[in-house]
């Protein structure tokens, strides 16, 4: 159901509902009668919560699916900040080379 | 004319010196007008923005708590057995029902806490302290290196573990630094539009538990509990109902708070988001602007979780 018409059916329902609860005020309405209004009541309740459910329902489909291109965006920049700790990684194995040269001739000395 | 050793150490210095600076401008030149300050500014936007993500779901929760209450009392103004079964059954079913939504919708909300935490790791200075922490280990790891030489070749050779660590931090450093500003630039500018998006549907969300004309439903249900207490009573009310429905009263009152503070929070996570973009992306808009953007959107975030952390006390005590 679309949005617009399923919040005016549910307006409708909350209006019969009204009516239904102002009738359960009046003291003068019992036995029989009362119990149809009571039982009357409980099914415009069943109606609103169906509605109220569905409304929600298709609203958080609409987040989810803003939220699942959102959720693109992070995954790439999960990957970004991946290839960033590679290029430290990267260049600190590079500057390691400059040990290397350093620790052999260290070595070089201790042959000589 | 001849340049001893001596001489030549620090000329070969500043040349390599020279030479870092000028590949650090030229891959800073690169990364185009965002500054420190810009970069701050967002690392200062995803502090604000943690744990934004769960408070949409904490409405829903809110109101399936106040309808399953408002299912107790209205069951006990029936005089039908059945009916008052009805409504038992139904405020259960209804509290499930929205506790799942209010689950769905955390989820899927919670992307707003992963793009803070993402924003806050891509705007910090993580990888450079890392690239740091391993260049002194570095540069002391040569100056031994040489110092054994010396000491057992009986040399007098110069110690460069300062420069290479200097110049790998350096040009390395602004290597990083490049590499973050642009992958913070294109995940901003690609984030526009979803957080736009989002943080509408968050604001829309709200808007139903905030009806203008006042009908909402935390509204509503308050309204009906009161209303039960002017249907015709079997015996004299007792305390408990009485008690009962004024907490279901407090209960709408703190949802209808806490949807209020959610729908602000999103309108202004949404401004000042557009307002990084203007300021990151496209190089436009005043940077005082968006700091200050920054501190409403903080408040209204801290001022929400005030709320719901009140909401939550409610339903627990």
């Amino acid at each position: 159901m679309a949005n617009t018409e399923r919040l005016s059916v549910l307006a409708k329902v909350r209006e019969s509902k009204k009516e239904a609860q102002n009738l359960l005020e009046d003291a003068t309405i019992v036995g029989k009668d009362r119990a149809v209004l009571e039982v009357l009541e409980g099914q415009l309740d069943e109606a609103e919560d169906a509605l109220i459910l569905g409304e929600l329902a298709d609203q958080i489909d609409e987040l989810k699916a803003a939220s699942g291109e959102l959720g693109k965006i992070v995954k790439r920049m999960e990957q970004s900040a991946k290839k960033i700790q590679r290029i430290a990684d990267g260049v600190a194995a590079a500057a390691k080379a400059l040990k290397i040269l350093a620790d052999i001739a260290a070595k070089a000395a201790t042959i000589v | 004319m001849t340049i001893s050793p001596r001489e030549s150490r620090p000329v070969t210095r500043r040349a390599l010196l020279v030479a870092s600076i000028i590949v650090g401008l030229g891959l800073a030149g690169c990364g185009g007008v965002l500054t420190d300050a810009h970069v701050a500014a967002a690392n200062q936007f995803a502090e604000a923005t943690k744990g934004f993500g769960t408070s949409p779901g904490t409405v829903i929760t809110a109101y399936g708590d106040l309808r399953r209450e408002r299912g107790l009392l209205e069951s006990a103004t029936r005089t039908d057995g059945k009916a008052a079964v009805g409504d038992l059954e139904r405020a259960l079913r209804q509290e499930g029902e929205l506790g799942k939504l209010a689950a769905s919708a955390d989820t899927a909300i919670g992307v707003l806490d992963d793009y803070a935490q993402m924003l806050s790791l891509l705007s910090s200075s993580k990888f450079s302290e890392y690239l740091q922490n391993q260049t002194i280990a570095l540069g002391g790891s040569i100056d031994n290196g040489i110092a054994t030489f010396n000491k057992l070749a009986g040399a007098n050779l110069q110690s460069f573990g300062d420069i290479v660590a200097g110049i790998v931090r350096g040009a390395g450093g602004i290597w990083i630094r490049y590499e973050q500003r642009k992958a913070l630039v294109e995940a901003i500018k690609g984030a526009e539009t979803p957080v736009a998006e989002l943080t509408a549907s968050i604001e829309k969300l709200m808007a139903f538990f905030l009806s203008p004309s006042g009908q909402g439903p935390f509204v509503r249900e308050s309204e009906a509990v009161q209303g039960f207490l002017a249907r015709p009573q079997p015996g004299a009310r007792e305390f408990v109902v009485l008690e009962r429905t004024q907490k279901a009263m407090q209960q709408a009152v703190n949802g209808q708070a806490l949807a209020e503070s959610c729908r602000r929070a999103a309108v202004e996570y949404r401004k000042a988001h557009e307002e990084l973009v203007q300021a990151i992306v496209r190089g436009r808009g005043d940077l005082k602007s968006l700091v200050a953007q920054i501190q409403v959107l903080s408040q209204e975030i801290k001022a929400g979780k005030r709320v719901r952390d009140q909401v939550r006390n409610a339903r627990d005590n």
